[in-house]
């Protein structure tokens, strides 16, 4: 079967129009910023070439798009800190290897720790039913992931699952943008918004980008079609000076998102203050457990103390999360900093700009 | 007695029951049974020797199990310097408490692998491990080859202005252990096999190749990295011309590892000059498991600093790196 998102031969000529309005006012002498807030469209925009293909016209930022990146170093250590207590850790494969301030989950494991991969959240219910010790998902993710994590906890209550909580580290996209927009100064000429939140959340959320800032968007797929289309979208709304929030992945994002799953979210979590890796605390930007659940909570099950640590010496993932830099500017950037070497978490998740960078680095 | 006992490996009467069932299911192929060491008998002054051990998870998997894989492995390794296999040695790791059943199949598989390559085993060696000290059954073959051509194929001799060929498409065998192990439903299905049979008759035809490499750890991707920095040459593919199922890119895209990167067991990459290319592809049309073999990329220039270049279907260019971390599947 072919896949008319994935090899189009109309894209080619889509892309050599595009290319000719940026040589066009008002893109003529300028770049333009835009960027990419999932980590998925980071890894599409550099394996597709889309980077390479537009170098001199496009600069494309990564944003704080992947859940595992945006973690504060201050998390990865209460994660390690669980396992170091003995409580088994139930987690994403990707943050196995991100590096705490002295260890890291991979290193447990090698010392003896009980780590288990779970792809998805509701793996967990059988791990828990299977063995007495206490099991904690490490909940990292989005609203695409949150909702399943919302699930685990509902049928651990109606199972009456004791041993199992979660850590939870879940955060929201729309009021990281936001802040994004009030507290730091870039230039962002406009955002493509990532095509899994927008599944869950719709349109809506973004609608404030384009009428307080003035900033285009696109929501978008992640095929090279989606992106081709994309650009193409962004671009037109710069030329035309008509930012809106253009849907471009009305195949899977429905204008008012999913809302039984946003439901889901809402029964079991509540707004909370959180720490980003790269910005710092971000109010309501995260999602705690409704008090009712709060049983479910491993940081009020366990004790957990850890403090403040800082970032690892000479790691740039703040700024690169923030779109301030680019991987390559890192000074550690595939010198001590290689998949195999993980300085920060933005070269171990797979949707890091740092890993894709490094994995499909241009020229 | 359907499981291996600790005492099968003890030396004693259990240890000949257990040599007895492997001489039974292997049959002829197996030479020189119960001496201390095979005697080959080789008219050649150019021989070729390979080892691998195989510790595959899952044995079994669709299109082949730990046994073929063991066979074909070796082989494989052989026919990358243009080798005809003549002899293989087989030992056995094996955990307590392990099949006989599952034994079985797998000598059966051996034995189906080692016939059709025309090969014999020559020694071999059986060890039991009490339960949880390795992973159900590990497999160790060493194959010995004899070399009749002239031509010098290593990984040093790729020049600029050769092509790229594959033999088949990529990642099949990889993707298929991927599915098992994730329990998705597919109908994907390893490519083990022997790639002896297909080079045999390029060599036989005289065909002039300059490298061989079959692409099995890491994948297309990390093979070619390896030839570009042995010969100091950069590569470019074009990603529209290399073979890839659809249902191994699906698998791909759900676990976030790129096709490139995945294991084949019975592909072969050939480095040859261009003039070649019309020739190779004839021949290996011709077979089954190079009906869909093609020129996927050039060799273009001696370098410095050898790189793999893929060409993507915008036309732009971008680094294909050598990865040495295991491909980790993506959050979500
Ligand atoms: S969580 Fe989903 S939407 Fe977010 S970065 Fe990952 S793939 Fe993209
Ligand atoms: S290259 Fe490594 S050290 Fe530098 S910002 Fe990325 S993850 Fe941090």
């Amino acid at each position: 079967m072919k896949n008319k998102f994935k090899d189009n031969s109309q894209l080619i000529q889509l892309l050599q129009q595009v290319d000719k309005l940026l040589t066009l006012s008002p893109f003529a002498d300028r770049q333009c910023n835009f960027m990419e807030i999932c980590g998925t469209h980071t890894v599409s925009i550099l394996k597709y070439g889309f980077r390479n293909y537009f170098k001199k016209r496009i600069n494309f930022l990564s944003g704080p798009g992947c859940p595992v990146c945006v973690t504060s170093q201050k998390d990865i250590d209460k994660v390690i800190s669980l396992a170091q207590m003995g409580v088994r850790i139930a987690t994403f494969g990707d943050l196995i290897k991100v590096p705490g301030s002295k260890s890291s989950l991979e290193e447990q494991m090698a010392l003896g720790k009980e780590v288990n991969v779970v792809y998805n959240p509701l793996d967990c219910l059988k791990i828990a039913d299977e063995t007495d010790e206490e099991v904690v998902f490490i909940a990292v993710g989005f609203e695409t992931t949150i909702p399943v994590i919302a699930s685990l906890i509902l049928d651990a209550k109606k199972l009456r699952i004791e041993n199992l909580s979660i850590l939870p580290l879940m955060k929201t996209i729309p009021t990281a943008l936001n802040f994004l927009l009030t507290n730091l100064e870039n230039e962002i000429d406009g955002f493509i918004c990532p095509g899994h939140v927008s599944v869950i959340i719709g349109e809506r959320p973004y609608k404030i980008i384009p009428e307080k800032y003035g900033i285009p968007c696109v929501i978008a797929g992640f095929e090279p079609v989606d992106i081709g289309l994309a650009i193409e979208s962004l671009v037109s709304q710069i030329r035309k000076h008509t930012p809106i929030v253009d849907n471009r992945y009305k195949r899977v994002v429905k204008e008012k998102g999913n809302i039984s799953a946003r439901r889901l979210i809402e029964e079991v979590f509540e707004k909370t203050d959180v720490e980003w890796r790269g910005f710092g605390e971000v109010p309501a930007s995260g999602l705690k457990l409704r008090e009712k659940f709060s049983k479910f909570d491993a940081e009020k099950k366990f004790n957990i103390n850890v403090k403040s640590s800082p970032e690892p010496e000479g790691c740039i993932c703040g700024e690169v999360i923030a779109g301030k830099k680019q991987p390559v500017e890192c000074p550690l950037f595939a010198k001590k900093c290689t998949p195999d070497t993980p300085i920060g978490p933005c070269m171990v998740s797979y949707e890091g700009a740092c890993s894709a960078f490094y994995k499909y680095g241009e020229e | 007695m359907d499981h291996i006992l600790l005492s099968h490996g003890s030396g004693g009467k259990n240890s000949r029951k257990l040599l007895k069932f492997i001489y039974d299911s292997l049959g002829d192929i197996v030479i020189n049974r119960g001496e201390d060491s095979g005697i080959a008998i080789l008219q050649t002054d150019k021989l070729a020797i390979t080892t691998d051990s195989y510790v595959i998870d899952p044995i079994f998997f669709p299109g082949g199990d730990i046994g073929k894989l063991s066979v074909c492995g070796t082989l494989n390794d052989l026919a990358m310097v243009g080798a005809i296999p003549k002899y293989l040695t087989l030992c056995f790791i094996i955990e307590e408490n392990f099949p006989f059943n599952n034994l079985r199949k797998i000598l059966y598989s051996i034995k189906e692998e080692a016939e059709s390559a025309g090969i014999k085993i020559i020694a071999g060696d059986t060890k039991i491990v009490s339960k949880g000290k390795l992973d159900k059954i590990f497999i160790n073959t060493t194959g010995y080859g004899i070399i009749e051509h002239s031509q010098e194929i290593n990984s040093h001799n790729a020049q600029p202005g050769d092509a790229v060929i594959v033999t088949g498409d990529i990642g099949d065998h990889g993707a298929a252990i991927m599915a098992v192990r994730n329990d998705f439903e597919s109908d994907l299905t390893s490519d083990c096999a022997s790639v002896v049979p297909l080079i045999r008759k390029l060599l036989a035809e005289n065909i002039n190749i300059h490298t061989l490499r079959d692409p099995t750890r890491g994948g297309l991707a990390s093979i070619l990295n390896e030839i570009a920095i042995s010969s100091s040459i950069d590569i470019e593919l074009e990603k529209v011309k290399i073979p890839i199922k659809d249902s191994v890119n699906g698998i791909c895209d759900i676990l976030g590892i790129d096709p490139l990167y995945m294991a084949c067991e019975g592909r072969a990459a050939i480095i040859c000059p261009e003039s070649e290319v019309g020739d190779i592809l004839n021949i290996l049309k011709e077979t089954n498991d190079g009906k869909n073999a093609c020129k996927i990329g050039n060799i273009v220039d001696k370098s410095k600093e050898p790189r793999v270049y893929l060409k993507t279907f915008i036309g732009a260019r971008r680094i294909l790196p050598l990865l040495s971390r295991e491909q980790t599947p993506r959050i979500c």
